[in-house]
C-alpha cells in the first residue's frame, strides 16, 4: 500500500492526483481540474484501483476541486 | 410481539428516537398501556440533539411516557480512549443507570431496539446489555430493519423513513480519543449539511483536521456533478480545515472497516 504507486495508476487512468495516505484511507487531490469523478464508471475504476493498492477508503479532497459535471473532464483511458 | 410483551406486563424501553426503539416504544404503549411503559432516554455529548428532538416528538405524538437521564461515559477513560469495544463501555454506563430505574419503578423488563440485522454487526455493546439483563424483542423475534420500517409506516410512526443514526462517537476512528469538541464538530458539520438539503444516510467522519463526508449514492452523484463550494464551506464552518468526499459513499460501519474490525 503506497500512495506513490496509486498515484501512478491514477495517472495511467487519466485522473492525475496527488495521493495522501492516512492508514488505509487514500485522499486524492486532483492535479488538473474537471476530472470526471461524477461519472460512476470512472469512480468505480478509481475505487477499484485504490482497493488494489491496499486502501479500504478513498476520498476526494475538496480543497480546490471543481466537480461540475458539465465542465469538460479529463479523458479517462478507455472511457 | 404482542404476546411477548404481554407475558411481561410492563417494560422500560431504552429509547433513542431511532427507527427501532421508536417502533418498540409505540407498540409497547399499545400493548401494555401508558401506566406500564417507561421510555428512558440516555443523554450525553455523543447523543445528537436532532435525535433527541425526534425522540421527544415521537413520544409526544404517541403518548409515550419519557424519562431522561444523563449518562457519563465521557468520564470513563476506557470509553474516551476509543478502543474497538468502545460501545461496551458506553452501554455499560447506559444500562447501569437504566436498570435500577426500571427495577425501582417495578417494571418487569428492560428492553432495547436491537433488531435481527444488528446481530450480524460488530456490536460490543450487546455484551453490556446481556450483563444487565436487557432483552431485545425485535431481534429475538426476528424483526429486520426493513420489517420495522414497514411496520412503522403502517402505524404512522414518522421515523419509518429516518436514516439510521448511531451515536456521534461512531464518526471518530478507533484509537482517536472521543472528546466533546470532536463530537460537537461532527454534529455541527452534519447539521450544516442537512441544512443544505442533503437527504438519506450521511456521516461526517473525523480524521483530525479533515472531515470525510459519506453521502447516500444519489446525493454523492448530485454533489460530484455540482458546485461543491457550499458543501465544503458548510463543513469548514463547523471547524474542519479540510473536507473530503468519500468516493464510495455512505457505508455503515465504515470506521470498523478502516480500523480492521470488519472486512472491507
Amino acid at each position: 500500500m503506497t500512495a506513490a504507486t496509486l498515484e501512478s495508476a491514477l495517472a495511467s487512468l487519466g485522473v492525475p492526483c496527488v495521493v495522501e495516505a492516512e492508514q488505509r484511507l487514500a485522499i486524492l487531490r486532483p492535479t488538473v481540474q474537471g476530472s470526471s469523478f461524477a461519472k460512476p464508471a470512472v469512480r468505480a475504476r478509481i475505487v477499484a484501483l485504490a482497493l488494489e493498492h491496499g486502501f479500504t477508503h478513498v476520498a476526494l479532497d475538496l480543497a480546490d476541486v471543481q466537480t461540475t459535471g458539465e465542465r469538460a473532464g479529463a479523458v479517462v483511458s478507455g472511457d | 410481539m404482542v404476546a411477548w410483551l404481554k407475558e411481561f406486563g410492563s417494560a422500560a424501553v431504552g429509547f433513542s428516537g431511532g427507527v427501532d426503539s421508536a417502533y418498540l416504544a409505540c407498540v409497547a404503549i399499545d400493548v401494555l398501556g401508558i401506566e406500564s411503559v417507561l421510555a428512558i432516554i440516555g443523554r450525553s455529548a455523543s447523543y445528537p440533539a436532532e435525535q433527541w428532538a425526534t425522540a421527544r416528538a415521537v413520544a409526544d405524538r404517541f403518548g409515550v411516557p419519557v424519562l431522561e437521564v444523563d449518562t457519563e461515559e465521557m468520564l470513563d477513560p476506557r470509553y474516551v480512549a476509543n478502543p474497538t469495544n468502545r460501545c461496551y463501555f458506553c452501554k455499560t454506563e447506559l444500562w447501569s443507570r437504566l436498570a435500577p430505574i426500571a427495577q425501582a419503578r417495578g417494571l418487569a423488563i428492560l428492553v432495547d431496539g436491537t433488531n435481527s440485522d444488528d446481530l450480524a454487526d460488530h456490536r460490543p455493546g450487546a455484551a453490556a446489555a446481556r450483563e444487565h439483563g436487557v432483552r431485545s424483542p425485535l431481534a429475538e423475534l426476528g424483526f429486520t430493519k426493513a420489517d420495522i420500517r414497514a411496520l412503522s409506516h403502517e402505524r404512522g410512526i414518522p421515523t419509518w423513513s429516518q436514516p439510521s443514526s448511531p451515536c456521534l462517537s461512531s464518526r471518530i476512528p478507533y484509537g482517536t480519543a472521543v472528546t466533546p469538541d470532536r463530537l460537537a464538530r461532527v454534529e455541527a458539520a452534519e447539521r450544516a449539511l442537512r441544512a443544505l438539503g442533503i437527504a438519506g444516510d450521511l456521516r461526517v467522519r473525523h480524521h483530525g483536521e479533515l472531515a470525510r463526508v459519506e453521502l447516500a449514492p444519489g446525493e454523492l452523484e448530485r454533489w460530484l456533478g455540482a458546485d461543491v463550494t457550499s458543501l465544503r464551506e458548510a463543513v469548514r464552518e463547523a471547524g474542519y480545515a479540510r473536507v473530503a468526499l468519500d468516493l464510495r459513499g455512505f457505508r455503515s460501519g465504515s470506521l470498523n472497516i478502516l480500523g480492521g474490525v470488519t472486512a472491507a
